[in-house]
């Protein structure tokens, strides 16, 4: 009986320290997320480096332009 | 009133500061305070308030999911899309895009809006993805053979009869939306048919398809094309170098130009049969007539709805506004017409909001709305965000705009030929062919259409480049006179942003609006600015 409560004991440990986790990786996510969104940095990122590395890209490539 | 309620005051309260609409009535700034010069690129988010930041980040979240998805379901092939065509390249502007049509929304208005946008982005990514994971460029797919190319101004409900088949508009993914997102991207296609010879008149967004044919980016799919007559001689120009390049079997679907004659439509249905006819013997296929019937269910209830939503349009409380309505109207009728559940559903959830909305007796933009304006004539498709500036820096509301008076009649669901006859008027009334092509009445409704809807003053976009528009000037500007509308012509050059510029237009309509009416703007930062760098 004292054994099985100590599984339960542990169980229940174990879902607290996992929804511990849980809700700090939503914090954390949320946190990474938000302040992305709220300082424009996505699109801060691609107009500032990857379409400019993108345009140069296609400005060199050959196309088939036949007609 | 509940604590969460209390608290959200008091912080809204506490921050009410860095919220432009309040900083424009407090003459300490406004929507573009935030942006740098020329570039459209804002240093930080708008702030509508703690409950609406929070939604428009959510919605933020939910098109960031939608781009993972649509990359995650063919990641080579979607990054070889990426590295192959430069149109692909500009859709890394969508975020962008999104954050620009949506500024100054709060409420309803905002929750609309950012439905709508997802069913656009959703069933877009989807399509870009599956277009890609196909393109016989990058070796094919399963599907390669059952997709039909088409033009996309022939609108693909018929096609629905076709089950096992997957039409494909040609046009909307390399150059017609990405125009809507990216204003640098069709001046590079424009150039390139130039540079072939195609005079330098003509209408921009032919020569954009032609330089995009010519510079061999469309995607390759399907075992036979169908092309039509849309709906001017440059446009059936470009038809004639897409079909050279595409080289497959082809069937021009001509319709009826001047359809209001009711002689036009046997020919348009027995057009729509033949189209039919040729498909069944290219891709060895039958066609199913029940099949047909399920789709035009989706889009008659699609319509229906439509219908209901223009009696809240005639009202001050309509939460569906701007571009909000006629981006969605555009997409969902042209593009999908009535093959995605997910726009029956979504009209659903929209019109159970307009009600509870005008229930309530909801002025959107919280009331500052002064005029009420109908906009004819096809807008320029590199400055999508028009509507909201209008709105933003002089307080009128687009209510409603030509392209979404298009094809809103009821299609048969039990009888064949009936369908087909409906089918045929359905497409007649399509993008651009009713208005611009399909005879003067069409045009002259404008003043009737204007007075339905209790419009103080009409928008006029005036395609520079359009020879069929080009006569109705003079006479436009008459009628506003006699019939006592406020009215602006608003040139501009449909896909190429460097013979009129989006400060081009506004500036019309600034002049306008402090000259004629003597009116003060809503937001002194937006009457104008630089946004000659921005997407």
């Amino acid at each position: 009986m004292k054994k099985n409560r100590c599984i339960a004991c542990r169980a229940l440990g174990w879902a607290a320290r996992a929804l511990g986790w849980a809700i700090l990786a939503g914090v954390g996510l949320f946190a990474v997320t938000f302040t992305v969104y709220m300082f424009n940095l996505e699109n801060k990122l691609i107009y500032r480096y990857i379409y400019p590395f993108l345009q140069k890209h296609y400005n060199s490539q050959k196309r088939d332009r036949r007609i | 009133m509940k604590l969460t309620d209390k608290l959200i005051k008091a912080v809204d309260k506490k921050l009410e500061r860095f919220d432009p609409l309040w900083q424009a009535e407090h003459g300490v700034g406004g929507l573009r305070s935030r942006y740098y010069d020329k570039t459209g690129v804002a240093k930080y988010r708008e702030w509508r308030g703690v409950k609406d930041t929070f939604y428009d980040y959510t919605q933020w979240l939910y098109n960031l999911m939608s781009m993972g998805q649509m990359v995650a379901s063919a990641p080579v092939k979607c990054l070889r899309g990426f590295w192959e065509y430069r149109w692909m390249g500009s859709y890394l502007g969508t975020f962008m895009f999104i954050d620009r049509l949506f500024e100054g929304y709060r409420g309803y208005e905002l929750r609309i809006a950012h439905m709508n946008m997802h069913a656009i982005v959703q069933s877009l990514t989807k399509k870009i993805a599956l277009v890609l994971a196909n393109d016989r460029r990058f070796g094919g797919g399963p599907l390669t053979d059952r997709m039909v190319p088409m033009d996309e101004v022939l609108p693909p409900l018929f096609m629905a009869g076709f089950k096992d088949l997957i039409p494909i508009p040609l046009q909307t993914l390399p150059e017609f939306i990405i125009c809507d997102i990216d204003q640098h991207i069709e001046p590079y296609y424009i150039d390139v048919a130039e540079s072939y010879g195609l005079p330098a008149d003509v209408c921009s967004r032919c020569a954009a398809e032609t330089g995009v044919t010519i510079d061999d980016a469309f995607p390759i799919i399907g075992k036979a094309f169908l092309s039509t007559n849309m709906p001017c001689n440059a446009s059936e120009s470009t038809s004639m170098f897409q079909r050279r390049r595409v080289n497959l079997p082809y069937q021009p679907v001509t319709m009826a130009m001047i359809h209001n004659e009711p002689g036009a439509h046997p020919y348009s249905t027995q057009e729509l049969k033949n189209a039919i006819a040729f498909i069944e013997k290219e891709y060895g296929v039958k066609y199913d007539w029940n099949a047909l019937f399920e789709r035009a269910k989706q889009m008659n209830e699609q319509n229906t709805i439509e219908l209901e939503k223009w009696d809240f349009f005639k009202t001050p409380y309509s939460a569906l506004v701007g571009i909000a309505e006629t981006l969605y109207r555009l997409y969902s009728w042209a593009s999908v017409n009535g093959q995605e559940d997910y726009f029956t559903k979504n009209d659903r959830k929209v019109i159970a909001i307009m009600r509870k909305a005008y229930e309530e007796k909801y002025k959107p933009f919280s009331g500052k709305t002064r005029h009420r304006a109908f906009l004819w004539g096809p807008s320029a498709v590199y400055y999508t965000d028009f509507p909201t500036w209008i709105q933003n820096c002089w307080g009128i509301n687009i209510v409603l705009n030509m392209d979404s008076t298009m094809g809103h009649n009821m299609i048969d669901t039990s009888d064949p030929e009936k369908a087909m006859e409906d089918l045929a008027l359905f497409s007649e009334k399509g993008v651009m062919r009713h208005h611009a092509v399909g005879g003067w009445d069409n045009v002259n409704a404008l003043w009737d259409w204007a007075k339905k809807f209790q419009c103080d003053m009409v928008l006029f976009n005036d395609n520079v480049a359009c020879k069929g528009m080009n006569g109705v000037h003079a006479l436009m500007e008459e009628q506003a006179r006699d019939l006592g509308f406020s009215f602006i012509f608003v040139e501009h050059d449909l896909e190429d942003c460097r013979t009129v510029s989006r400060r081009d237009m506004r500036r019309r309509v600034s002049d306008y609006m402090s000259m004629v009416l003597g009116e003060e703007p809503l937001d002194e930062t937006l009457v104008d600015f630089d946004d000659s760098q921005a997407w």
